[in-house]
């Protein structure tokens, strides 16, 4: 089986079936990191698919240096984030809204809750880390930041998180 | 709760995500390898970073820095990762922020640093500091009082320093295509140094980094004014 690497080459030299089977490889986690940020299908999809747009059009940009999949995912997350910024801005939306709002089943809703509190940065690591399950060195490839940081945000959020939920 | 007790909540706290739907996997493919065929669109694309490109090598002027700055980044070559510093004498620093353009640092009128998406430059009326490469000089302590979420509209801020304040600026490598896609221009205060303000340009470019030009500031010393 070729690596993702090499079907990139491919691509780049024109090969749709090359990109097909990039695309086949990486949409399914894609959409999944989009939902697990945006928290609606609608914006899921236009993430996910905006994504692949924007990865294939300029694979010519992608070296090789890192991981096709960090590549991809720090597209993925940023067109989330800003999907999310954009909606704020065009209305507040409180927790109890958002909540009410989004469509994914929150497996403990007085946690989902307290996540959905955390600031921006300290959410999008809590969610690719426990709910996505990225290991901390790709979240830092992925978000453009130092390991430690990475780190130093997580244990932010469970310092918050642990005020928000209490001792039990 | 520990921390183990509370990462395994969070791991048992995982909302269901359900597969994404057949018609829009379909959808999307097709939508994804027309833009690999899409040439033109791409052409387009890299015209307008060029154009925004130049438009920030333009600013500079624009904000009345000129030839007397130390040029402090050409880009390329082993200045790729390179942090350089400087300490400027002042008791209030006003920073501009656009984040299609860049960010300036100015003190009683005179500008003592500017960053754009690809260049940065100090005022040689502040005495450099060691410069270091591939590594920050500072801890990340030395960002704990900035706030976790940024601006990304433009803003004017004015911030009161005792009497000196430290500059430090770098370019924001990205090793995913290789080159420098942005830069961040930090100021800070005291010893150890405390960044009060830190802004980030990143160029709005298709493909790894969409446009994520942001700047964070110390609410109790910086005031916005615009």
């Amino acid at each position: 089986m070729a690596r993702d690497e090499e079907l990139v080459a491919e691509a780049r030299a024109g090969s749709r079936d090359a990109a097909a089977e990039l695309f086949e490889r990486h949409w399914a986690r894609a959409w999944k990191v989009a939902y697990a940020l945006t928290g609606t299908t609608a914006s899921a999809e236009d993430v996910a698919q905006d994504s692949f747009e924007r990865a294939f059009s300029a694979l010519e940009t992608f070296n090789g240096r890192g991981a096709f999949s960090t590549w991809l995912h720090r597209i993925v997350v940023n067109r989330a984030l800003n999907v999310r910024r954009s909606e704020r801005r065009l209305v507040h939306v409180d927790v109890g809204e958002e909540r009410a709002r989004a469509e994914v089943p929150p497996g403990d809703p007085e946690v989902a809750e307290a996540v959905a509190r955390l600031p921006v940065d300290r959410r999008t690591v809590v969610v690719l880390r426990y709910w996505l399950d990225f290991a901390p060195g790709e979240i830092a490839a992925i978000l453009e930041v130092p390991e430690g940081t990475v780190h130093s945000r997580l244990g932010r959020a469970l310092a918050d998180l642990r005020k928000e939920l209490g001792p039990t | 709760m520990n921390d183990a007790e509370l990462e395994q909540r969070l791991i048992e706290a995982r909302p269901a995500i359900p597969a994404p739907p057949a018609r829009v996997k379909e959808t999307a493919r097709d939508a994804a390898l027309s833009s690999l065929r899409g040439r033109g669109r791409r052409g387009l694309l890299l015209g307008l970073a060029a154009a925004l490109v130049l438009g920030a090598l333009a600013v500079p002027a624009a904000l009345g820095v000129g030839g007397s700055l130390l040029d402090l980044l050409p880009l390329g070559g082993e200045k790729e990762q390179e942090q350089f510093r400087a300490a400027c004498s002042a008791t209030a620093v006003q920073v501009t922020f656009d984040p299609a353009k860049g960010a300036a640092v100015t003190s009683a009128g005179e500008t003592l640093a500017f960053a754009g998406f690809g260049r940065h430059e100090i005022a040689d009326a502040c005495a450099p500091l060691p410069a270091t490469r591939f590594a920050s000089p500072y801890p990340d302590a030395a960002f704990e009082d900035l706030p976790d979420d940024g601006l990304y509209e433009a803003a004017t801020l004015t911030c009161t320093v005792p009497g000196k304040v430290e500059i430090n600026a770098h370019p924001i490598w990205d090793g995913t295509i290789g080159r420098v896609a942005g830069s961040v221009l930090l100021v800070l205060r005291g010893e150890p140094p405390r960044a009060l303000v830190s802004a980030v340009l990143k160029e709005p470019e298709p493909g790894a980094s969409p446009g994520t030009s942001r700047i964070y500031f110390m609410p109790d010393v910086c005031r916005r004014t615009r």
